[in-house]
């Protein structure tokens, strides 16, 4: 396969595939938020969408967000 | 909105008569008139991407299924329109292959190979793709060739037969950063080719090369050239009075490549090409004492049989967003106040539909297609944009802005129904905070925008940075009504980089997607009819065509592109990327259908403590982001198809500053 194997073997691909693979399987809660989290999330979502209307709200914000 | 003119509903019968008929010879007759194949890049010359076949119709969708895939020996991005003639398929891949296939089975005729040097894609914006093939005999007796673009500027002439090289010229210079990605077009036995390469600094161009012989027959510089010197055309000593200073030539050409649409008018005889960004981005370090830079971001018209300046439309002038208008251009006959005009249509990367003219050039609409805040409307007094508080970052210190240079609109293809009258646009939201770089310095052999490319580093909070990503960036299917200038229907997709469209008598509108979805939609209303899922994101524009009576669906699968390249770990569906072509037509075939591991899209590295310098941290994620992130990825987080830095091993470790500086990899 060209391109993905290009810069690597297919060994370390296979290595590398096998690594994701456990580490996926080990991290079964990683995207759990916590309730501040939650409502962190929520607060931003709903300022960037505000932010979409006024990018001025986005320019000040800038720091925390993409 | 089930309306429709009598014109649209004329236009289609007559293309439903001759859907039937094959063309023997593939001339300038038969690319206006393919019947029920597919022989040019959009179909026809005037590349819209509509099919008369109505085989497989909204009645019996639900019959389609997939027939045959075939698996690419490449893991690179797919972009390639298939071409389809006498039942063969020809469709070129990543890193410039091309290959032969049986339409009936999906079996390998022939494979060719142009064996591009790896280091050519230090040279790329965008990874090393190829959006497709051109074929052409010159007269009934001459056997039929395949022509397509590779990566490092080849313009190649195989024998469709054998796969064999004809001849091979190249079409830029070998020690400058141009590449080739785009399909060639073939008009009044000319290859008309352009090319890429304006974030590392060129001079854009299209040439014209003889069909039989590769010898070049014009070319066509879309910028001037040094201003000390003579211009090659009157159109460019009018176009020097736009620049100012000279340091756009000192800093690499300019720019206004013209990487992917061209379009040829066989009625009018004129030839039109879409232009590129400004290079550098930053307008201000371009062209110091302001002027429109022509002929960047236009759509220009040429005489194709020399070459020569007809009229020009600049839809962003004095560029400063990368906002290309290299975006397809689409050939209409639309009935617009009553009265029927010849217009050429286009979404360019800057978020306004543009209708023109196309004998002229006069604009006739313009109206935002997408979220678009660098310019409020295009004053239809004068034609150009007016530009909002938000455009100017270099005097405002800053802004977000839609859109972002990966466009409202980019290289995936979109569709124009003869049937609905409607445009079908595969649209995208994504803005972008452009800031200009505080020191100016360039820097050859890389990317030199003159603006800041680490605006997009780590937030503070990736709680919150998840959050606004999820409000702002989403993609689209936009169903564009080209007269009433307004939406009819859209459907909105959970992630930007979707794929291009094919529309259909059938009433019908097809478009893969970033997960892997191919669906079909109602051409009216944008009811999701059907949908297949694949293993890997769909990207590229669908055809389809007529064999033994059938009709057949097909679209290249393969993860690529810009979008899917910088941001691929929101993106990513499949860890080794399977580039296929995928053929479907109504039958049940019961093939195992693999479906990417969507587990893997919610792996992240994990961090790890360092005990590095804060400040020297700060250094390499402005060096990683103005020199790496284009490839692996923006805050190092890639799409599988390119290496994943979080992940090297030992060995790339010790090896790294032999890899990034020695480029001990680029021959392997």
């Amino acid at each position: 396969m060209i391109g993905f194997y290009e810069t690597l073997g297919v060994d370390d691909v296979d290595a590398i595939h096998a690594y994701l693979d456990d580490k996926q399987q080990n991290l079964p809660d990683r995207l759990e938020l916590t309730f501040l989290q939650k409502i962190e999330y929520w607060f931003n979502f709903w300022m960037a969408k505000l932010g979409a209307m006024f990018p001025e709200l986005l320019n000040a914000t800038r720091t925390f967000i993409m | 909105m089930r309306t429709f003119s009598l014109f649209a509903l004329t236009l289609a019968l007559s293309t439903s008569v001759i859907a039937t008929q094959t063309p023997q010879t593939v001339n300038q007759q038969a690319i206006v008139e393919p019947g029920g194949e597919w022989l040019s890049y959009g179909r026809t010359y005037r590349e819209q991407r509509f099919s008369p076949l109505d085989n497989i119709n909204r009645d019996n969708i639900g019959e389609l299924d997939l027939a045959w895939s075939f698996k690419f020996d490449t893991a690179r991005g797919m972009e390639a329109t298939p071409i389809v003639h006498n039942g063969v398929i020809y469709v070129s891949t990543g890193w410039s292959h091309v290959h032969a296939l049986d339409a009936r089975t999906g079996q390998e005729l022939w494979h060719y190979d142009a064996k591009v040097p790896k280091a050519q894609l230090a040279k790329t914006c965008c990874g090393p793709v190829n959006r497709g093939v051109a074929i052409w005999q010159d007269n009934t007796n001459a056997p039929l060739q395949v022509f397509f673009g590779a990566l490092d500027g080849r313009l190649i002439a195989l024998d469709a037969k054998t796969g064999e090289e004809n001849w091979s010229i190249q079409s830029t210079p070998t020690d400058g950063n141009y590449s080739v990605t785009g399909a060639p077009r073939i008009v009044k036995g000319m290859v008309i080719v352009g090319n890429g390469g304006a974030e590392l600094g060129v001079r854009g161009y299209v040439s014209a090369y003889d069909v039989n012989t590769g010898e070049m027959k014009w070319r066509f510089y879309t910028v001037p050239g040094d201003r000390n010197k003579p211009q090659e055309s009157p159109a460019l000593e009018a176009a020097l009075e736009t620049w100012s200073g000279d340091e756009w030539y000192k800093l690499g050409g300019g720019g206004g490549t013209a990487w992917d649409s061209l379009v040829y008018d066989p009625e009018l005889d004129l030839l039109y090409i879409g232009t590129g960004n400004g290079s550098p981005w930053n307008r201000d370090l371009r062209s110091p004492g302001g002027g429109d830079n022509l002929y960047l971001s236009s759509i220009v018209a040429l005489r194709p049989d020399t070459g020569e300046y007809v009229w020009h439309y600049q839809v962003t002038p004095a560029d400063n967003w990368d906002y290309t208008a290299t975006q397809q251009l689409v050939l209409a006959e639309l009935e617009i106040n009553g009265e029927p005009r010849s217009v050429i249509m286009q979404a360019p990367k800057n978020g306004f539909f543009y209708v023109l003219d196309r004998k002229t050039g006069e604009l006739l609409s313009a109206e935002k297609f997408a979220k678009a805040t660098w310019a409020t409307h295009v004053d239809m007094e004068t034609g150009r944009p007016v530009e909002s508080k938000f455009a100017d970052y270099q005097k405002n210190g800053g802004s977000y802005i839609w859109p972002s240079p990966y466009g409202a609109h980019n290289w995936q293809p979109m569709s124009f129904s003869a049937k609905t009258g409607l445009m079908y646009i595969p649209a995208q939201n994504i803005p972008a905070y452009f800031s200009a770089v505080e020191e100016v310095m360039y820097r050859v052999n890389r990317w030199n925008t003159g603006v800041d490319l680490n605006t997009n580093r780590e937030p503070k909070s990736w709680v919150a940075a998840r959050a606004s990503m999820d409000a702002l960036i989403y993609g689209e299917l936009v169903a564009w009504d080209p007269i009433k200038k307004q939406r009819v229907w859209q459907v909105q997709h959970a992630k930007p980089s979707n794929g291009g469209i094919l529309s259909t008598a059938g009433d019908l509108v097809f478009q893969g997607t970033w997960d892997g979805t191919f669906s079909a939609y109602d051409a009216y209303d944008g009811e999701k009819l059907w949908q297949y899922k694949s293993d890997s994101a769909v990207l590229a524009g669908p055809m389809t065509f007529e064999l033994d009576g059938e009709q057949y669906v097909a679209v290249a699968q393969g993860s690529g592109g810009t979008v899917m390249i910088t941001v691929g770990d929101e993106l990513q569906r499949n860890k080794t990327n399977q580039n296929k072509l995928l053929v479907f037509k109504k039958e049940q075939f019961n093939q195992t259908n693999p479906v990417a591991n969507e587990d893997l899209t919610t792996i992240r590295a994990l961090g790890h403590a360092a005990n590095t310098d804060p400040d020297l941290i700060k250094l390499g994620e402005s060096i990683y982001h103005n020199n790496c992130a284009s490839c692996h990825g923006i805050n190092a987080l890639s799409n599988y198809v390119v290496p994943n830095l979080r992940y090297m091993s030992e060995q790339t470790h010790n090896d790294f500053a032999s890899i990034v500086i020695g480029g001990t990899r680029t021959k392997e």
